[in-house]
This record gives structure tokens, C-alpha cells and sequence, in this order.
């Protein structure tokens, strides 16, 4: 009797403490630095280029009246909205820490500046009354990669940023899969019809407002069974986000769903989502490196 | 059935004219004009919103002689369907004359 007490007490402990070293072999298993380096690169580049198409928007807020301003996120302590001036400021100087960043010097003073100024200029963004979604996760990121060491060798210095950069990615995946049931109905959620109105008010918005509207938008509302469809391949992706880190074939898997998901959502709604759809949201979870040395193979192959 | 809060400019003949999320929020996000024009109306700065969108038809040189914000009811699918939206209500919030 004794015996099968103790066996009933030891055992999930013993479970626990695999599971525990497994996820800790998971996060800290060597990664090749070149990967490292090259996910960095792509998303600083990723977020120079964001700065760049948003560097005017963010100006135009920023000369907007001030009863507009709502404060989000960090920089709660600002008593009103920063001026034009210094949102210019700001722009230019994480731009210019974007770039030497990119560049490959300096990277514990620039990597960090970028990433901060990244989040700030973000966070100002979403101040006024409108936040997008597609901004955070290379926020995020960035500020994961600010944190990582600039890595020479395949170690585990160089494997736990990207560990941590697919762990973000997973769990923004899975946050937006429970909100749809939190605020889209609960269980409803999945009987499609919530998705058909969302499509058609969103889209309907855009339109009465002169914006370009989704070219499959008409057709699917119009296929309720579809849209069912569509709502449980949904909840699969967001929620199955998690069974990236089961192994190779679940991972290049759910790359593969989540990147058909973006596709769709552009096509029916007229969102997107550069990140994912560009793929640099995945590039923590891939062998990246390998694109280089195959593009130089080509390369040398060529007469 | 939906209801879609918006501004919509009446021109001298009469006729209404889309304002563009431009001329509504500030900026061409469409979303952004549509939680303007509803945090403006549910802080109760609806007339406020209102002027504050008339000085930028003006400087846009709309022709365009009053602003309504409005919260215009559709039959959605219906409307996203047809060629020409018709909404099947409508409430006026606010109007305001755009200056000469």
C-alpha cells in the first residue's frame, strides 16, 4: 500500500521534472549563429521599412487634436501627446539605430535603441483610438533580439533568442484565437455566423468610406457553409500554434497553414499582415541560414 | 441589419459626397476614422468632431457646404452585395456648415 502511495506521488514528479528539463533542453539547444544573425537582420530590415511607410501617418497624428489622444501600453506617465517635432525626432533616430543595427556594429547600443524606439513609436500609434495588431509581434521581437547576444558560434547564446521569438510568436497566434471566444460570442464563435457579419460590415465600412474593399469578400458572404469552414480552420491554426515546437513536419505544417490563413484573411477582409505574410513573423522557426548558402551556391554555379 | 457611424459632406446641390478617411480621422486608416467619429460621439464631442472635420473639407477645397455625422443602418450582406449601397435608416447626430 505504501508502496503504490509513493509510487502515485513520485511519478508526476518525475513527469514534471522531464517535462521540465525537456522544455529547457527545447529552449536552450543550440542554435547556429548565422540563423541568428540572419533573423535579425531580416526583422530589423522588416522594421526599417515599417518606420518608413508609417513615418508619415504617425506625424499626421501627432498634429491632431490633443482630446483625441487615449494612451496605450507604455509611456503612461506623458501628460499629453509628444509634439511633431519630437515624433520626427524619434523617427529619424531609431531609423538611424535601424541602420547600424542592420550594418552588423554596434548592436548592444543600436539593437536595443531600435527596439525601444520600435515599441515607442508604436505605442504612440495606437494612442489614438486605432491599434494595429501587426505591429506587435515584430515589437516583440525585436525586443528579444535586443536582449540576445550578437553570437559567433552554434551555442546555446544563440539558440535561446529564437526559442523565445517562436514561444512570442505561439502565444500571439493563441491570444488571438481565445479573444475571438472571449469577445466573439463564446462558443458561438464557431457556428460562422459572426464571421459572415464581421466580413460584411468590415468590408461595407471600407467601401462606404471610398476604401478598397476584399475581392472575395461578396462571394464568401454569400457561402455561409465556407465561412464555417473558415471559422473552425481558424481556430485550429491560432490555437494549434503551439504544435510548432513538436518537430519539423508540425512546424513547416502550421508555417504552411497559418501563412494560407493571412492569404485568406487579405483576400476576404483586405487585412494584412505583412509579418506573417512575408514570413519573416516564422524566420525564428526555420532554418534560414540554409537560404543563403543555396543563393550562393547558385550564385557560384553561374557562368 | 448594421448601423455605420460616418460623416458624409452635402454638396450645394444637394447631393452627399463620401468624405474619405482622410478628411473623417485625420489620416487614411479606415478604422482609426470610424473609432474617431465614435469616441467623439460617445464623450460627447460630436459637434466638436464635427467642425473639426468642416476645416479639413476646407482645406481639402471640397465642394462641399455642410458635414453630417450620421449613423446610417444597412442590410449588410445586401449592401456589400449591390452596386449602390442604400442604407435602410438613418439617424443624424450632428450637421455643421463648412465655412465659405
Amino acid at each position: 500500500m505504501r508502496g503504490a502511495a509513493m509510487t502515485t506521488t513520485v511519478e508526476p514528479m518525475a513527469t514534471r521534472r522531464l517535462v521540465q528539463r525537456g522544455a529547457l533542453d527545447w529552449l536552450l539547444a543550440p542554435a547556429p549563429a548565422r540563423r541568428l544573425n540572419l533573423v535579425r537582420t531580416l526583422t530589423v530590415l522588416y522594421g526599417l521599412v515599417w518606420i518608413g511607410v508609417r513615418a508619415d501617418h504617425w506625424r499626421n497624428l501627432s498634429r491632431l487634436p490633443e482630446s483625441r489622444w487615449r494612451q496605450v501600453g507604455i509611456g503612461g506617465w506623458l501628460a499629453g501627446p509628444p509634439s511633431t517635432a519630437a515624433v520626427t525626432a524619434l523617427v529619424l533616430a531609431t531609423f538611424g539605430a535601424g541602420v547600424v543595427a542592420l550594418g552588423g556594429r554596434g548592436w548592444t547600443v543600436c539593437g536595443p535603441l531600435f527596439a525601444v524606439g520600435f515599441l515607442a513609436l508604436t505605442t504612440f500609434g495606437a494612442s489614438w483610438g486605432q491599434i494595429l495588431h501587426t505591429e506587435h509581434l515584430p515589437a516583440l521581437h525585436l525586443l528579444v533580439l535586443a536582449a540576445a547576444p550578437a553570437g559567433r558560434g552554434a551555442s546555446a547564446t544563440t539558440g535561446w533568442p529564437l526559442r523565445v521569438m517562436t514561444l512570442v510568436t505561439i502565444g500571439t497566434y493563441v491570444v488571438a484565437g481565445l479573444a475571438k471566444f472571449r469577445f466573439g460570442g463564446g462558443l458561438d464563435w464557431l457556428d460562422g455566423d459572426r464571421l459572415s457579419r464581421l466580413v460584411a460590415h468590415d468590408n461595407l465600412r471600407k467601401r462606404l468610406l471610398g476604401d478598397p474593399f476584399a475581392p472575395l469578400a461578396r462571394f464568401v458572404v454569400g457561402h455561409p457553409l465556407l465561412l464555417r469552414v473558415g471559422v473552425w480552420l481558424t481556430v485550429l491554426v491560432e490555437l494549434g500554434a503551439p504544435l510548432v515546437v513538436l518537430g519539423r513536419r508540425w512546424r513547416a505544417a502550421w508555417i504552411g497553414s497559418a501563412w494560407v490563413f493571412h492569404i485568406t484573411v487579405l483576400l476576404t477582409m483586405a487585412v494584412l499582415f505583412p509579418y506573417p505574410l512575408f514570413g519573416i513573423a516564422f524566420a525564428s522557426m526555420l532554418p534560414v541560414e540554409r537560404l543563403r548558402r543555396q543563393r550562393s551556391r547558385a550564385s557560384t554555379r553561374r557562368p | 441589419m448594421s448601423g455605420f457611424l460616418r460623416a458624409v459632406g452635402v454638396r450645394p446641390d444637394g447631393l452627399e459626397t463620401v468624405l474619405s478617411p482622410e478628411l473623417i480621422g485625420g489620416t487614411v486608416e479606415v478604422i482609426h476614422a470610424a473609432q474617431t467619429l465614435s469616441n467623439a460621439l460617445r464623450a460627447g464631442r460630436a459637434e466638436e468632431m464635427c467642425d473639426e472635420i468642416a476645416g479639413r473639407v476646407v482645406g481639402a477645397g471640397l465642394d462641399v457646404v455642410e458635414v453630417l455625422v450620421v449613423t446610417d443602418s444597412f442590410d449588410i450582406v445586401e449592401g456589400l452585395r449591390a452596386d449602390h449601397p442604400a442604407q435602410v435608416d438613418r439617424e443624424e447626430h450632428v450637421a455643421c456648415a463648412v465655412p465659405p
